[in-house]
């Protein structure tokens, strides 16, 4: 029947044509199409502290748009703070250097790169010996590499130091005169390990927040940590504490000693691990008396240890730090008890420290002498502020005193195996160490004639102008000195363009390729995602371009031994490439070329690194990386315990490799409990601390350009007590003066606000490039790391007598 | 009938006692009530001034007018003293809930989303909080947020990512400044501007066909709680019509491009980890220099 | 006697493959909507359909076939079993 046939026909194509109008009409353009699509996501670790989460980052149009968590990354598993949500704004604040500048008449005036790079390298030229390069631990590592060749390999000069001097240098010198070699034997595992976990001096919460939430996310699973805090003010930190040990400023050294002296008057101690894995070791009275003494000590019987703390009661300690004898006996108790876990963090408070390296010791010692040392969960392990201070400044040793791969300048064979990797003659490297951080800026700040012998710096990645203690006698000095050069590479105007000569903008974070080493000794790696804005260029390129340049000039220290330029790249096909000229540069990976030569370095004190394809796969990995018989590469955790590491010795237990003594012993220090450098009096009768706060990262020059960041902490203040400033009449909000010695500020009082200081103590951030309190530290060294006091200083208050 | 006086006694008695009782109730709860709030509040005035706006004293002699309780700054206490608010001015909701027969037309919900966008540096990025906070701990933050709150148009969102409870600081800060703006005038120095535009929430998921659940158009990390935006507590215009359904994922999805697992086809760290065992270590030995 | 509706998805909107739809025998196509063409199809058996269904896969242009409507009627089976004049 045709036309029962035709409506079955017709039934089925209408069927289909509804459909397909259908279809049609929802694949017809939304409103608004959804703009997540075109977005590319990459990893990268985060630009700010040196805790080294990985983020991964967004890109839209050549732009970064948004940033995530990395759930892959073992150090943050997904969680990030408020900075590193943020990090991706820090590329565009509207004022970003775009070109470089050079000051005529007073005046920073555009000038082109070929001149800027020919200035520079005229003014080393004119007095080599003269010019010196401070830099950084936000330096990649290939960055600092390059930079320390050309100064110590070309130029046969160590006046090369890093801001971390100003944060970590009491940390090296601590591990270095514990184990024989610098950083952490634990990880971050043993966050997610421990039983306890002991804050020395470290507000964890708003400085290393994720890890610090590591801890706290335990808790919310229902596990149990004991945490405890102490310091000397009460800060976010302790809100989650169980125990919170208000100290007076300078007496942890007391505390350290009251413990050690407990363990050993209660028998309490680990007779087996001690004798199997330490010896002891004294501080000599002067520390600096012979060339070893600073690191190797004077030897010391356990009788005589045994002695040294004898007067260490909990009572005299008590005295001494305000902590009662109850709670010096606690702690005690835990590090007695060999059944549970303990793991001590510390940051800046023992580090900025007059005798930071003794801090350092006597952390190491008490869990030494507890046995509280190589399992997970029990470790002393320091926490760093920069990304890269482990990777660039302790690894790739760019300090004064270093070479690569944790050698030292003062040692002839060190000096001849770097001579050796870097092919360069013999005797190219300059036996004498360079000045350290604040000695290289007394002597830029001094005039030539009376001994300033530092003409020309280059400041690369750091603000030291804001940054530096004392900055009056310091950086400010280099003020109406004509004669002295500053050269500055920068993102953005701070506190130190103020004072420079030439000006040069840097390409930042993922507008370049990079590399960092965070606090856990973990190596990453990160590829460039977006342009740099204007003419801003790499770090490395502007110091390859002048190695370059001075080698067309005729600096013989610029060719290697057979002639060829110190910075003779190759790509992958084994093709040379002139990266000085900036449109090559990215032609190869030079990252990869500088770190494949650095990675020879690492072998000698078993820092081990995987070749660079390694960590393109890897969210970071931790030296020392082996390659197993199957050809992959193994990270390891916990160093010097068999269990993990794979350089100690089968039954060995535990074996410090690089001992000091040379018999695969760790050194147990007595230190004595000294005065700080410069303590309240009836002048100035408070105790001024210095900080950060979480929404600002050092300096603020990058987070202070961050709407959301800058809103929730627009300026600095100064934190007092409520009685000290009810005696003195001051209401909060006011604006009253702080002043020391070397300077006074100008600021707003916060009582009861983030943080809670005790009476007589005063605490300010140091973030603000207007509310400098760098004018009012003291700038007094510890004298083996020679690194800044910033926690302590005498200050006074008054009202101010009118607004400012 | 002895009785009778001493039920009425005993009766009078339990009144008595019961009244006391009652009122000894009532003190201590309001004597709790100030207790709360002064031990709550962390911030300890210096100087207490009273406040002349809130005192009426030109009524007899040195007796104050009780105050009204509508006038009442009941926030004048406490970390959120700045942000005074008065529970009138709040308004009743303009929009109503959404439901399967009331679906939200998309320009209302483009409204709500660039309302949220507001308070975000880009979709995905913690939002800022719009009210001070207390400085020095979160510890507060969780008896609005722990389970959302709504008083008239006014919505205190539930917290979207219950398993990170601690510090909630560490990532949401204030957008109101720790300090009042006279001060920050006085010291903030003016924000240099800042160029980033951050992605934007995608509005709607696609569906498989007319009818099908959407799929979730936005990335979900940290974002695990759909009832956060989409249950009985968030923004009129993103609420679910079926708040009843708790199972979301049952149905709804990630869209594939927001597939957070997948990345540059690199192998995640257990291809590392999970190697042979130890290898015996390379002899220490500087390697030769490389060409 | 099987008669189907088929929605043909198309890569783009070819008028070269409508044509050939067209010209076969057992085919009718509808109006194109963006590139979604619907298509009845009448077959004798299971097996001639999947024929059919292949050969429609087969032509260049064509992205994927959804079957949306399918009758079994044999529209001359019972009600009249001779061919009207």
């Amino acid at each position: 029947m045709i036309q029962r046939r035709e409506f079955n026909k017709l039934a089925a194509l209408a069927a289909a044509s509804a459909a397909a109008q259908a279809r049609a009409q929802q694949s017809s353009p939304a409103p608004k199409p959804a703009t997540n699509d075109g977005i590319t996501w990459d990893k990268a670790p985060c630009r700010f502290c040196g805790t080294g989460c990985h983020v991964r980052v967004g890109v839209k149009n050549d732009r970064v748009v948004a940033i995530e968590g990395d759930q892959l990354a073992e150090v943050n598993k997904g969680l990030l703070c408020v900075k590193g949500y943020h990090v991706g704004l820090a590329l565009y604040g509207k004022d970003r250097l775009t070109q470089p500048l050079l000051r005529r008449n007073g005046v920073l005036e555009p000038i082109s790169w070929e001149e800027a790079i020919e200035t520079i390298s005229q003014k080393i030229m004119a007095a080599p010996e003269q010019f010196a390069i401070y830099g950084s631990g936000q330096w990649t590592i290939p960055e600092g590499y390059a930079a320390n060749k050309f100064i110590k390999g070309g130029l046969g000069s160590n006046h090369i130091d890093p801001n971390a001097r100003l944060c970590m240098a009491s940390a090296v010198t601590g591990f270095l005169s514990v184990y024989g070699v610098d950083e952490p034997a634990g990880c971050y595992d043993d966050l997610d390990k421990c039983d306890v976990l002991i804050m020395w001096g470290n507000n964890m919460a708003e400085m290393h927040p994720v890890l610090f939430s590591r801890v706290m996310d335990r808790r919310t699973r229902g596990e149990k940590v004991t945490i405890i805090d102490l310091g000397t003010r009460r800060t976010r930190t302790t809100e989650f504490s169980d125990h919170y040990l208000e100290f007076r400023p300078h007496s942890d050294l007391a505390i350290m000693n009251g413990i050690a002296h407990l363990l050993i008057k209660q028998n309490a101690f680990d007779p087996k691990f001690v004798e199997r894995f330490c010896n002891f070791r004294k501080a000599p009275k002067d520390p600096l008396a012979t060339p070893s003494a600073p690191l190797h000590g004077d030897a010391m019987s356990f009788e005589d240890y045994k002695a040294a703390l004898e007067p260490y009661t909990p009572e005299l300690v008590e005295k001494l730090s305000g902590v009662p004898a109850e709670q010096i006996r606690m702690l005690a108790g835990l590090f007695a008890n060999k059944d549970i876990r303990i793991t001590s963090t510390w940051c800046m408070g023992f580090n900025q420290h007059s005798r930071g390296t003794n801090a350092n010791r006597l952390c190491h010692g008490i869990h030494l002498l507890s046995g509280h040392f190589g399992r997970p969960g029990d470790a002393p392990t320091s926490l760093t502020g920069q990304p890269s201070a482990c990777g660039t400044a302790r690894e790739v040793g760019t300090m004064c005193h270093f070479l690569p791969g944790g050698r030292l300048i003062l040692n002839p064979e060190h000096r001849k195996e770097t001579e050796t990797i870097w092919n360069v003659p013999e005797g190219r490297i300059n036996p004498k160490i360079g000045h350290h951080t604040v000695l290289m800026w007394e002597k830029f700040c001094t005039p030539a004639d009376k001994g300033g012998d530092i003409r020309t710096l280059w400041v690369q990645v750091t603000n030291p102008g804001q940054s530096l203690p004392n900055l009056h006698k310091l950086f400010k000095a280099k003020a109406g000195q004509p004669d002295k050069f500053l050269i500055v590479s920068d993102v953005y105007r701070t506190a130190t363009t103020e004072l420079a000569d030439l000006v040069l903008p840097s390409a930042m974070w993922v507008e370049k390729n990079g590399m960092f080493g965070n606090s856990e000794r973990r190596t990453q790696q990160w590829f460039r995602m977006v342009k740099p804005p204007g003419d801003a260029r790499d770090d490395a390129w502007q110091m390859i371009a002048v190695a370059r340049r001075l080698h067309d000039l005729g600096h013989a220290g610029m060719k290697d031994k057979d002639g060829r330029f110190l910075f003779t790249l190759k790509n992958d096909k084994g093709e040379e490439v002139p990266v000085w000229e900036w449109p090559r540069y990215y032609d190869m990976n030079v990252d990869k070329a500088l770190f494949e030569e650095y990675r020879a370095f690492s072998r000698y004190k078993h820092k081990d690194l995987a070749p660079y394809d390694e960590y393109v796969k890897a969210r970071g990995l931790r030296w020392p990386v082996v390659q197993q018989q199957d050809g992959t590469w193994r990270e390891t955790k916990f160093r010097f315990s068999e269990f993990d590491d794979p350089y100690v010795k089968k039954g060995a237990e535990i074996q410090f490799y690089h001992s000091v003594t040379k018999d695969d012993k760790a050194l147990i220090w007595f230190a004595p409990a000294e005065k700080a450098a410069e303590e309240p009096d009836a002048d100035f009768p408070f105790w001024l601390c210095t900080g950060r706060v979480l929404e600002h990262w050092h300096t603020g020059s990058m987070t202070r350009r961050i709407p959301q960041l800058h809103a929730a902490m627009p300026h600095s203040y100064v934190e007092m007590h409520p009685e000290d400033a009810r005696e003195r009449g001051l209401a909060n909000g006011e604006t009253i003066v702080v002043k020391t010695r070397r300077g006074e500020l100008r600021l707003p009082v916060w009582i009861d606000g983030r943080g809670h200081p005790p009476r007589g103590s005063l605490f300010i951030p140091f973030f603000d490039e207007r509310l400098m309190c760098n004018d009012l530290t003291l700038g007094e060294v510890d004298p083996i790391s020679k690194e800044p006091d910033y926690k302590k200083c005498a200050a006074t208050v008054a009202r101010a007598s009118s607004a400012p | 009938m002895p009785e009778e006086p001493t039920k009425s006694r005993q009766f009078e008695t339990s009144l008595i006692v019961g009244g006391i009782v009652v009122l000894v109730a009532i003190s201590g709860y309001f004597v709790g009530l100030r207790q709360t709030t002064s031990a709550l509040s962390q911030t300890r005035a210096v100087e207490v001034v009273s406040a002349e706006t809130h005192r009426d004293l030109t009524g007899a002699k040195d007796v104050p007018v009780a105050v009204r309780y509508i006038d009442q700054d009941w926030s004048q206490h406490g970390t959120n003293a700045k942000w005074r608010n008065s529970l009138v001015d709040f308004q009743q909701p303009a929009a109503a809930a959404p439901s399967p027969d009331k679906p939200v037309p998309l320009e209302v919900k483009m409204a709500a989303l660039q309302a949220r966008a507001g308070r975000r540096a880009y979709d995905g990025a913690p939002p800022t909080v719009p009210h001070p906070i207390t400085q020095d701990s979160s510890a507060a933050c969780l008896a609005c947020h722990g389970q959302g709150l709504q008083v008239k148009d006014r919505f205190a969102s539930k917290i979207s990512h219950p398993t990170f409870g601690g510090s909630c600081t560490q990532c949401h800060v204030t957008s109101r400044g720790a300090f009042t703006a006279a001060e920050s005038a006085l010291f903030a120095v003016a924000l240099t501007e800042n160029s980033f535009q951050g992605a934007e929430a995608p509005p709607n998921g696609p569906r498989a066909w007319p009818g099908a659940p959407p799929t979730i158009p936005h990335r979900t990390l940290m974002r695990s709680d759909c009832a956060s935006c989409h249950g009985p507590k968030g923004l009129f215009a993103l609420r679910t019509p079926h708040p009843e359904r708790q199972s979301c994922t049952q149905c709804h999805v990630p869209a594939a491009a927001n597939d957070q697992r997948l990345f540059m086809s690199a192998p995640p760290l257990d291809a590392v980890k999970k190697a042979a065992p130890i290898a015996v270590p390379a002899p220490l030995a500087i390697p030769p220099p490389n060409p | 006697m099987l008669t189907v509706g088929l929605l043909v998805i198309l890569d783009s909107p070819s008028p070269h493959v409508m044509d050939r739809l067209r010209a076969h025998p057992a085919m009718t196509v509808g109006e194109v909507a963006d590139r979604w063409l619907p298509v009845a199809v009448e077959a004798d058996d299971d097996e001639s359909c999947r024929e059919y269904h292949d050969w429609i896969a087969a032509q260049p242009g064509v992205a994927f076939i959804d079957v949306v409507h399918v009758n079994f009627e044999e529209p001359d089976a019972d009600s009249n079993p001779s061919p009207s004049p």
